[in-house]
């Protein structure tokens, strides 16, 4: 008992130490850590709860950390593209670091409604879920149409959302390592890296003492993440983008406010995924994959545990990150923006031609197009997720 | 801008073309038994399911020995059935996870 628990603590540090490396550094994606954890789980069986408990806590502080290059670079990954167009907004008068708090700040009120969403989750999804399955394939065309129309010029959002969803269909059929690693980091990383480039090289000093907005003006975008979130989590194709989108589509929120709500809906459906994973038996996230293939049969006490590691990550983390944002600022206030730019592309090219095969390097050229081209267009991102999305509607209705 | 506009945009079709060529010319090996598969390789596998498994998260069964698992919960007739997919690895050992799943004629 007292070893499994030493193990227990030993992978929920080791979980946050990996997870501040792969969230700092742009285009290391959850999914590809998930897979080589899943590895070497193959050969320690005996190791499941401390190998879920690190997959857990390694997510979660992806997730926070993560905030901070898509802030300060322009890099988003696919949970939180939406909140770089105000972030970056925010760099540009010097508040990089108020969005960063802003972010983490989503993400620690998070906390409460996830407590308060697992068990609505855990007691009701199974009887609802086979009456919500009938309708996924048509709520996933639904909720695409609508994403389309809101665009200013829904034409090019309907042509990126369908190169995107051509390009996803192409990738999955095809037999390519790792293959979710060059279609996102193209599609949200590289092609926003190369997009900054043409950027001022201006360096704009970011300020690192912040008066944080009071707590009350973003509790507007609570009400909204409790309802939409757990009805849309398990939603295969529909990540945190979508979610913060409807629910700013309920009720408007500023820049801040959508980034509060960006960090708060990331965070709820990463543990959200993985009640469903325990509840329904269905896995929409790597995260949820590893943590049901690890644990299987997955029990409750288990689930408890992990929701347990979920909060003290998410505490932990809060704090910890703000001391890395409080560093990197500081070096990003004296290098150029444009040094750490290219250095960030070589880097990503670097980890796909490391992770991946020559079909997936072609991706990898691909997806940065198409998102170059939704760059060029005037598209917002979240047509993009069409990679995503077609592909699953392909899925359910042939 | 409307240069970058054009060149990215003939960039994807060039690359989507050829991935889509990629797909179509891929070899479609025929396999029939286990001692066959390789681990990535684009299979077919003809033959009657047996141990048909239907749970929360898709379809088992075998043709000749082979573990066939689809996602989507379709029910099959009694009938033979010609599968085409990848073979995968994981815990429980080697399987092919089917893309698409047709009759005989």
């Amino acid at each position: 008992m007292l070893l499994e628990i030493s193990l227990i603590i030993a992978a929920l540090i080791a979980g946050m130490l990996t997870g501040i490396f792969t969230g700092l550094l742009p285009g290391i994606h959850i999914n590809l850590i998930a897979s080589l954890v899943l590895i070497f789980a193959l050969q320690h069986t005996v190791l499941s709860l401390p190998l879920a408990t690190f997959i857990v806590s390694l997510s979660f502080t992806h997730i926070i950390i993560d905030f901070i290059p898509t802030t300060l670079l322009g890099v988003p990954s696919e949970e939180n593209f939406l909140s770089v167009i105000p972030a970056h907004h925010l760099v540009k008068k010097g508040e990089g670091y108020e969005a960063i708090r802003i972010a983490f700040l989503g993400i620690l009120f998070s906390i409460p409604l996830i407590v308060l969403s697992m068990p609505l989750y855990i007691l009701f999804l199974p009887k609802v879920y086979h009456v919500i399955e009938s309708v996924i394939p048509y709520a996933l065309v639904a909720s695409s149409l609508y994403v389309i129309f809101r665009e200013k010029d829904f034409v090019a959002g309907a042509i990126v959302f369908m190169l995107a969803g051509i390009l996803g269909y192409l990738t999955f059929q095809l037999p390519i390592k790792e293959s979710l690693l060059p279609l996102l980091t193209g599609l949200f990383g590289l092609s926003s890296l190369f997009s900054s480039l043409e950027q001022d090289e201006k360096i704009i000093k970011q300020k690192l003492k912040v008066k944080l907005p009071p707590n009350k003006h973003f509790i507007r975008s609570l009400l909204p993440a409790f309802i939409i979130t757990p009805l849309c989590s398990f939603f295969p194709g529909i990540g945190s983008g979508h979610i913060s989108f409807f629910c700013s589509e309920i009720k408007e929120q500023d820049s801040k406010q959508f980034i509060f709500l960006n960090g708060l809906v990331a965070s709820m459906n990463m543990a959200l995924s993985i009640v469903a994973a325990y509840s329904i038996s269905r896995t929409r996230s790597g995260t949820a994959v590893a943590v049901e293939v690890l644990l299987y049969p997955f029990s409750l006490k288990e689930l408890l545990m992990l929701m347990i590691v979920c909060i003290a990550t998410i505490v932990v983390m809060y704090y910890i990150g703000k001391c890395i944002a409080t560093t990197l600022i500081r070096f990003y206030n004296i290098i150029p923006h444009q040094k750490i730019t290219f250095i960030t592309i070589v880097f990503v090219i670097l980890i796909n031609v490391l992770m991946t095969d020559s079909l997936g390097f072609i991706v990898l050229a691909a997806s940065t197009a198409v998102g170059i081209f939704a760059h060029f267009l005037g598209v917002r991102k979240i047509q993009l997720m069409g990679a995503l999305l077609l592909p699953t509607m392909i899925y359910y209705f042939m | 801008m409307h240069k970058g506009l054009a060149v990215s945009f003939i960039l994807c079709m060039v690359l989507l073309t050829y991935l889509s060529y990629c797909l179509f010319s891929m070899p479609l090996q025929h396999v029939s038994k286990m001692e066959n598969l390789t681990v990535n390789s684009h299979v077919r596998v003809e033959g009657m399911p047996t141990n048909v498994r239907y749970s929360s998260d898709g379809i088992r069964f075998y043709i000749q020995g082979i573990q066939i698992r689809a996602d989507a919960v379709k029910s099959l007739k009694n009938a033979s059935v010609i599968v085409e997919g990848y073979v995968s690895r994981y815990k429980n050992g080697i399987w092919v996870q089917a893309l698409k799943i047709s009759y005989a004629s």
